[in-house]
């Protein structure tokens, strides 16, 4: 078209996928980090034992 | 409240009367400023006149953030802080005790550095009344944002980088205000009824509301 | 919170604003026809405009979120938690607003960036909540953060219209208008404000995705945080035993016995 709509659109789709692999990315993590608190969990459920 | 806030008023004043921090760091740091900013600038006649209010607010904005800053760290040293709040001091009086002795410091900077503009840049001062209103209140507003914002960073190591952050684009509507009362001021376009004016004392009230509201909040949070 | 409903939604907000934004694409880019004064540039107004209103809505949601926190009879950890989430997205809208308006700008005005209204308490915006995110990201006690970030997040809200009167005022009160403002606004009819409509709807399902996606990591996060407090508050309440069978093996070696780190 002219170059600056392409560009325009070009941005605005670029960062929102860019943001969007850094979201599922942190996500992935943040619930591999949540793995041990989850078994714990389980384990510790029934009374305070050691 | 009040009783409170005058003694920590005057208890700052004094640990700055002692200490001379303002005095013997802040104050040569505006003139400083005032100085690169001949260098930054042309220094033929007019030029620097035409840009004086501006550069005046901006070294009063630089050297309040170094003025807030130091008002927070005074109650850091030996846990200072904590110890107002074990004898239980009103919060609202130590906010508002602190925004006045800051203003205080601030507002003689300031003279000093119109004496500073006057003679460095060549600049006539004129239009008493708009420009003390307005340094009145834009000094008030740089204060009480400038303690609120420098408290909510304290907690943290990141204090000293953290605080013009915050503060500066908080800050950015009493140095486009003040520039601009200052230059209706000297140019003798309006008095006392100029809008800028009425800009800046809202924004005093705002934030010396907003400050005597959440003040305590932060201190114990 | 983590339920599979909660899931559920945000894959189908996801699902939904995929197909909206691609909708919104391709009547933006090639369907709708090019403006008469502003020719194709008129295209960007889908994206543009609907960009800058996530922005702001994120805001206000950081604000609600950030009262309904201070609020002592509201107060949970998850509208402290919204909030940050809120503002990280709007973060990222604003920016992008900024640059598809320096990109709208270049043609338009022949310049990347003109210091209107709109433009500079856009830019102001940017920065604030750049400040808010900076504080929150200094690592601190939960619940003081909490604090801290809501007043910080209510009072750069609340200096928003401060910021857009005096900006308003700089630019208008000693000089003539702008000349901005007449060709930005044309005249909008039929499909074209059939597609700038689903532009504001679509971005606002990307934002509500990504909000979603954003809680849900940072109440993972949360939750990992309140595992390793309690871990180490039972530590601390072990530590005596511990601290005695160290006496017990003095001679030998210390590193055995030493409680395990976290």
């Amino acid at each position: 078209m002219n170059g600056y709509v392409e560009a325009g659109y070009l941005a605005v789709l670029g960062v929102l996928a860019g943001y969007s692999a850094l979201l599922l990315g942190r996500s992935r993590k943040a619930k591999k980090a949540l793995i041990p608190v989850r078994v714990k969990e389980k384990k510790s459920d029934p009374g305070p034992t050691e | 409240m009040w009783r409170d806030a005058r003694l920590i008023a005057a208890k700052d004043l004094k640990i700055e009367l002692r200490t001379k921090v303002t005095a013997n760091q802040i104050l040569p740091f505006a003139f400083v400023v005032l100085i690169v900013f001949a260098f930054a600038l042309d220094t033929s006649p007019g030029t620097l006149q035409k840009v004086a209010p501006g550069l005046f607010w901006l070294a009063v904005l630089f050297s309040s953030i170094l003025s807030v800053e130091r008002t927070v760290a005074i109650e850091l040293d030996d846990n200072a802080g904590d110890g107002l709040l074990v004898y239980g001091v009103d919060h609202g009086g130590i906010f508002l005790g602190k925004v006045v002795a800051v203003f205080v410091q601030l507002f003689l900077l300031e003279v000093l550095l119109l004496l500073g503009v006057v003679v460095l840049y060549g600049s006539k001062v004129g239009g008493w009344p708009l420009m003390l209103a307005s340094t009145f209140f834009a000094t008030l507003g740089l204060s009480a944002a400038g303690v609120t914002y420098s408290q909510l960073a304290s907690a943290s190591r990141a204090k000293q980088t953290l605080v013009p952050l915050l503060f500066v684009p908080v800050a950015s509507p009493v140095l486009l205000a003040g520039t601009k009362a200052w230059q209706d001021a000297l140019s003798g376009t309006s008095s006392i009824g100029d809008p800028w004016l009425r800009l800046l004392i809202v924004f005093a009230v705002v934030y010396l509301a907003l400050g005597a509201i959440f003040f305590g909040s932060i201190l114990e949070g | 919170m983590e339920s599979n409903g909660y899931r559920w939604t945000r894959k189908l907000v996801g699902s939904l604003s995929l197909i909206l934004v691609a909708a919104t694409v391709v009547l933006g880019l090639w369907i709708t026809p090019p403006d008469v004064v502003q020719g194709q540039l008129v295209r960007l107004i889908y994206v543009h405009p609907p960009v800058a209103w996530v922005a702001y809505l994120a805001y206000g949601v950081t604000s609600i979120a950030s009262v309904l926190y201070l609020w002592k009879r509201t107060r949970n950890i998850k509208w402290d938690l919204l909030a940050a989430s809120s503002a990280e997205v709007g973060v990222v809208f604003t920016g992008l607003t900024l640059v598809t308006g320096s990109i709208w700008g270049k043609p338009a005005w022949g310049v990347w960036w003109t210091w209107d209204a709109r433009l500079t308490t856009t830019a102001l915006l940017f920065v604030l909540y750049l400040g808010y995110l900076a504080l929150r990201s200094v690592p601190a006690d939960s619940h003081q953060r909490a604090v801290r970030s809501a007043i910080a997040g209510l009072i750069a809200f609340i200096d928003v219209p401060i910021v857009h009167q005096s900006v308003v005022w700089w630019r208008t009160l000693h000089q003539s208008a702008t000349v901005l403002n007449p060709s930005l606004s044309p005249k909008i009819h039929g499909e074209m404000a059939m597609t700038l409509l689903l532009g504001f709807i679509s971005f606002t399902f990307v934002y509500a995705w990504m909000l979603m996606h954003r809680y849900e990591i940072a109440s993972m996060q949360q939750q990992v945080l309140d595992a390793e407090l309690e871990q180490m508050i039972q530590e601390r309440q072990r530590e005596p035993e511990l601290e005695f069978q160290r006496v017990h093996v003095k001679d030998g070696n210390d590193q055995i016995n030493q409680p395990s780190k976290v």
